[in-house]
This record gives C-alpha cells, structure tokens and sequence, in this order.
C-alpha cells in the first residue's frame, strides 16, 4: 500500500510546566519543573505527597471555552483535554464547523476519567442519598469518551471519533490510531490526544502499589528523575497533549504551517509473557516494536537524532535503556541522544505519550534538545551509564538540529506504542 | 411569591446554560427555552432541578412538556408554590 503522507500542522498542551505550547516551550528550554507539594496527598498520609498540576486561570479558559463550559465542566482530565485541543485547532487555522465535517475527525484517550477529582462530589452526593443533584452533566463527565465528546461538540467533526485507553501508550496510541484512519481513507484531518486528571483518587491507588516517589516531599522539583542511581518511583501528574494530523495534500493545499511529519507508527503487546506482566514490559516485545515503528518509517535506525523516552523514573528506566539499546542495534558513537520531559512534569500517564510527543515535535521545531532534569554525569544510573556512553544523556540544554525524534511509551497490560517524527522537508 | 420575584430568581438558573450570544436581558417571557434561548436539551433536566432546589417545590416528569417558554415556567413554578403553601 502507497503510504500518504502526513503532517502535523497544530499541537496544543496542558502539562505541569506549561499552560499551553509557548509556556511549555519555554519551560522544556529552561528545565522548568512543574513538580509541587500537594496538600491533599499529605492529608491523606501518602508516601508520595508531589505532583504535577496543570494550573489555568479563569481568562484562560475563556479564551478557549464556551461560557458554558466554564460553567459545567468539573472534570479536570476534561478540561485539560478541551483547552489543549481547541489550541491545537486554532494552531492549526482549522474552523469550528457550523455544520458537520465528515473528512474529519478525532480520536481523544483517556485514562480514569471517572477517578479524577471530580469523583469526590460524585460519591458524596450519592453515599448522602443526594443523588438527584448530580444532574446531566456528571456522565458525560466519567465517560472515558467525556473529552472527546466536549471537545467534538464545539469542532462538529463528522468522521470517526474514537476514545483509546491504554494506560500509559494512550497518547501516543492516539495519534498512532489517527494516522491509520488517514491511511484508511476515513478523513484528511484527525485530531488526536490524550488526558489525564489529577487528584486523590487516581494518586491514592498508585501510592498504595508503592511505585510513586516516596522521598522527595520536602524538595517536590527533584522527585523525577529518570535514568538516575537515586529513582525511587514516578511523580504522578496531569496533563495533555494534543496534535493535528493532516494530510500532506489537504495541508498544502490550505497553506498550513507544518511543523513536523509522522513517518513511522508501530504497537503492539508482549501479551505479559516472557518477562512481560501486567506492570512489566516484555523486554523483547518492546525492542520488536521500536524496531517495527523503524521498518514503518522506512529508515535506518542511525538516521534517529533523539529518543524520547517513556523513563519514569523508576527501577525500570535501566531495562528500557537495554531494550532502546537491542533494538537499535547501533555502534556506541552511532547511539542517539536520550531524553524525557518526565523529570520536568512527572509522569502524566494516560497524557503522557501526548504531551511528550508535543514535546518532541517543538524540539524538531525549534532546533533543540531539553535536559533531562535532576541528573548529573554522577547520578547516571550504573547500568544505564554501562550500556550507553554518557555524552548520548542529555544533561544540558542545547540549541541544535534535530531532524528526527522516535518517541515511546510502554503501559500497564505490557503494551506498547512508538512513534516517529521527522523535520517536514518537501 | 408574586410572579416578578420569581423571575428574578429564575433568570439566574437559565442565563447559566445560555450560548455565549444570549445574555440575561434577552430571557423574556414569550421566549421559548430551546427554539429562541438555544439552550441545548441537554441541560433542561439541570434547569428543572435548579428550579426544584431555589423554589422548594417538586416538578413531576408529566408537566415538563408544559414548561416550554418561559412564560409556562413562571405559571408552573408559580402554582407549585400556592400548592404547596
């Protein structure tokens, strides 16, 4: 099959850092942590009491939302879902529809909606036996589909709509499935994301599987830190990413800004067999699938400047590094560089592979590599310091060309989901 | 309650769920909540329970098809309180 082409001509972001693309620009060039104290997860005697949050204002809001959407919508993931897709569509120079647009569409993922904060109103109302209160907008607002239901019902886009949810590949998974409803002929344009809540009731759960960073309450900015000798366990955050994804032909000929191409897609599972499990990749699995999203591209692996990595900053960084090391097959001076906004924002879960891919492309963008935060040449985990020459660890931001970023994420259920982006060249 | 202290409250539970082209001054009695106020259906269900929780009265399933324009509203809301005092 002739393969179209596709681009990416708008990008909108909610993470910790960042309320928006520019701030979030802004923030990965200057190693901005996002990472706070939160109150509430102190209050409830967690190990892990920091997190990201991504903060808005009531302007903010306004300038993207509906004044009735500032009325009704509670839902964190939802709103952060919202805000970073109406900013990809303005990015984008795309229109809201008055009337339905069948040639385009969206596919918008999420993680637990229902667990988001908004939860506490919800049970409360209803273990009071004051259900009635809930009204009409409290399903909507737990539906996994709640963002892509909101977000699609101020674009009117006709095509397919799709919710993905799988854990932590959900973002990446998002823009994977948009690509393949281009390639199938179902619209011209997709727009794709993810998000992610935040609160007790989505943190409280992974605190008690003692995977969150348990010792850095007192200094909150330096509790992610992947790659490094002292991981001990995510910071968990909110957030979301989201993309445009066009094709070449309908981009040109609307004369869009194209700030990146997706040249390779790739997923698949290591079915929790042969080291995989439910929270642990099949090491073998996820090196077949970077190595499948190469065969996609149709480049060789030597032609990748940057791995964005999923890293996140726990016990596992060490296994990912090997499985990005096997399945390059690459000489150590051959090696990309490695990097993940996650020591900046934490790990925004099912926003994460959305976020970071926002991330990735304004690093082909802009000509620029981020740091990886709360690292130092010394605190390079052993292994990973024996598996890959130090100079490929981002350690200081740089301005320089970046023509081509492969961006993965691996999720709980052993799946896996990878990416390719590459410089837009005619 | 006479009627103009019942709009008074009862402005305020609509203008919430206004698109952002309407505005309060333009819910007048005659005005039909979703051909002229464009209020999306969805939302009428939180504008009877609103109505149900600042008048302190119950709205049955039956007379939601009779609440049509505001007008209708006001009567109902209006005779649901002589009811119930």
């Amino acid at each position: 099959m002739n393969k179209k082409r596709v681009v990416i001509t708008g990008m909108g972001v909610m993470a910790p850092n960042g309320t928006g693309v520019d701030e979030f620009y802004q923030s990965l060039l200057e190693g901005k942590s996002g990472i706070s104290f939160q109150e509430d997860s102190a209050e409830l005697g967690y190990r892990c009491q920091i997190g990201g949050v991504p903060k808005y204002n009531e302007e903010y809001l306004r300038k993207y939302f509906p004044k009735i959407y500032v009325e009704v919508l509670k839902n964190q993931g939802i709103i952060y879902g919202c805000l970073a897709g109406l900013e990809a569509w303005e990015m984008a120079g795309l229109p809201k529809n008055e009337t339905r647009e069948p040639r385009m569409g969206l596919v918008f993922g999420s993680g637990a909606t229902g667990m988001d904060i908004l939860s506490k109103d919800t049970f409360h109302a209803i273990n009071n036996k004051r259900h009635r209160v809930l009204g009409t907008t409290t399903i909507p607002q737990s539906m996994n589909s709640g963002a892509a239901a909101y977000l699609n019902q101020i674009l009117g886009l006709g095509g397919p709509n799709i919710s993905n949810s799988s854990a932590c590949t959900t973002g990446s998974e998002s823009i994977l499935i948009g690509y393949e409803q281009i390639q199938m002929g179902k619209a011209e344009v997709m727009i794709c994301g993810s998000s992610e809540g935040i609160g007790r009731y989505i943190w409280g759960a992974f605190d008690a599987m003692r995977i969150l960073c348990p010792n850095a309450n007192e200094t909150p900015e330096t509790g992610s830190r992947p790659m490094s000798n002292r991981s001990s366990g995510f910071v968990p955050s909110g957030g979301s990413g989201s993309v445009v994804l066009e094709t070449l032909e309908s981009a040109q000929n609307r004369g869009a800004t194209i700030y990146a191409e997706l040249i390779g897609a790739y997923q698949n599972c290591g079915g929790m067999r042969d080291g995989g499990s439910m929270t642990a990749p099949n090491p073998s699995a996820a090196a077949e699938c970077i190595r499948g999203a190469i065969d996609h591209a149709g480049i060789a692996a030597e032609e990748i400047d940057l791995i964005s990595g999923h890293l996140t900053s726990t016990m596992a960084d060490p296994l990912e590094i090997k499985v990005w090391k096997d399945a390059l097959d690459l000489p150590e001076e051959k090696f990309p560089l490695i990097n993940t906004p996650k020591s900046m924002i934490g790990h925004c879960i099912a926003g994460a592979g959305s976020v970071e891919s926002v991330a990735s492309i304004l690093q082909i963008h802009r000509s620029f590599v981020h740091k990886n935060l709360n690292l130092t040449e010394d605190t390079i985990h052993p292994e990973i310091a024996k598996a890959i020459p130090a100079d490929k660890i981002v350690l200081d931001t740089k301005k320089q060309e970046i023509n081509t970023v492969i961006k993965s994420n691996f999720g709980f259920g052993d799946v896996n989901c990878c990416l390719i982006f590459r410089h837009f060249d005619k | 309650m006479d009627t103009s202290e019942i709009v008074v409250q009862l402005k305020p539970i609509i203008s919430k769920y206004l698109p952002d082209d309407l505005s309060v001054d333009d819910i007048t009695a005659e005005k039909n909540l979703l051909t002229d106020l464009r209020i999306n259906s969805a939302y009428l269900i939180d504008i009877i329970i609103a109505i149900e929780d600042t008048f302190d009265i119950k709205i049955e399933d039956s007379e939601l098809p009779n609440m049509n324009t505001v007008q209708e509203s006001i009567d109902i809301i209006s005779a649901k309180i002589s009811e119930r005092d």
